[in-house]
């Protein structure tokens, strides 16, 4: 999420992208869009409409941007990316049935990565394996424990911040980051936790 | 708290996959760096291309008002109608040729009825059910010989 020039606050760039500056509005989209994902991918469950909401996300931001305290734009965009995410799973919902929280999880993740063991696979196979195993097992936490979770463990935010932007008090992200750690590891088993877990 | 007094800027900057202070505290976490969507430029790259393509129109939108209202002749709007005349321009010349030779034949058409068709006694023997022969012998003051007229007579 580097944009080569760490010292550019966001009020700087949303300024400019306020005045049509192509370049700042991408050094946002850069700067911002892990965290954008994460909580995408917090609500929906699936990259590829993690990344459509996203891409959304982004635009409505941009069309909206005169509404935005610039000294607040991460949390402001977040907040877009989450009623976003909400009303795309939503429409989900009504299109195709159960929502994530009703999907069961497996242990088949745990089982994959031991076939994997002798088999020595491609890299790029095994790191799809892993997406995949990591996104069913997120599957089986709930919407505000996926969010919390990689905000913080794949973003990398601080628990103050991930609480102004999911509307949560400090002590609650902590919370919720704690059960979706446990229910992770419950449902990728010991072996994957061995391998993959504790980064 | 202390995370708070590493917080760059807004509080909300750029984080990175690894760079909460946290990790100190909390040394369980979960590497989920397999989901992270920027660490592969060659998926990442098209994404952000992606959205700065669909952006471009808002973003020239708002350049455009940035600049302020324009004035004179060569401003933005004037500039954008002159481009579409234009662009007709093309089919206008052919258009107009046509329009013009059209114009041309008619008018044509119209004079030469009343250079051929002789004086206006002629016109007036022939509404009057005179035959043509007789009206031109009239209006040329010519005295028909007993041949010609015998001759026609039989031709009509």
């Amino acid at each position: 999420m580097d944009d080569g020039h760490p010292d550019i606050q966001d009020a700087s760039l949303v300024a400019r992208a306020r005045g049509g500056d192509g370049v700042a509005f991408e050094a946002l989209v850069r700067r911002y869009y892990r965290a954008a994902f994460a909580v995408a991918l917090g609500q929906l469950g699936t990259a590829m409409e993690a990344e459509d909401v996203c891409q959304d996300a982004f635009l409505r931001a941009l069309e909206r941007l005169d509404d935005c305290d610039p000294a607040r734009f991460g949390a402001w965009l977040l907040s877009i990316v989450r009623n976003r995410a909400h009303n795309y799973r939503a429409y989900l919902a009504l299109r195709r049935g159960p929502d994530l929280e009703s999907v069961p999880a497996t242990r088949a993740g745990a089982a994959r990565v031991a076939g994997r063991e002798g088999g020595g696979p491609p890299r790029d196979l095994a790191r799809d394996e892993l997406r995949d195993d990591l996104a069913e097992a997120l599957g089986a936490l709930s919407s505000i424990q996926r969010e919390v979770l990689l905000l913080h463990d794949l973003d990398g935010r601080r628990h103050r911040e991930i609480a102004e932007a999911l509307d949560l008090s400090v002590g609650m992200s902590r919370y919720h980051l704690m059960q979706a750690r446990r229910r992770m590891r419950e449902t990728l088993g010991d072996e994957y936790a061995e391998e993959y877990l504790n980064g | 708290m202390d995370e708070d007094l590493h917080t760059t800027g807004d509080g909300f900057g750029n984080a990175g996959p690894h760079g909460s202070d946290e990790d100190s505290e909390m040394p369980d976490r979960i590497d989920l760096s397999a989901l992270d969507p920027t660490a592969d430029p060659g998926r990442f790259e098209p994404l952000v291309r992606s959205i700065a393509a669909r952006a471009a129109g808002e973003l020239a939108r708002r350049g455009g008002q940035a600049a302020g209202p324009a004035i004179g002749i060569f401003d933005e709007p004037a500039i954008q109608v002159v481009r579409v005349i234009r662009g007709w321009q093309r089919v206008l010349w052919p258009v107009a040729a046509a329009i013009t030779l059209a114009s041309l034949a008619t008018l044509r058409f119209i004079e030469r009825p009343s250079t051929e068709a002789g004086s206006a006694d002629a016109q007036l023997a022939q509404a009057l059910g005179v035959p043509a022969y007789m009206a031109n012998w009239v209006a040329g003051g010519d005295i028909p010989g007993p041949a010609e007229l015998v001759f026609s007579e039989e031709e009509q």
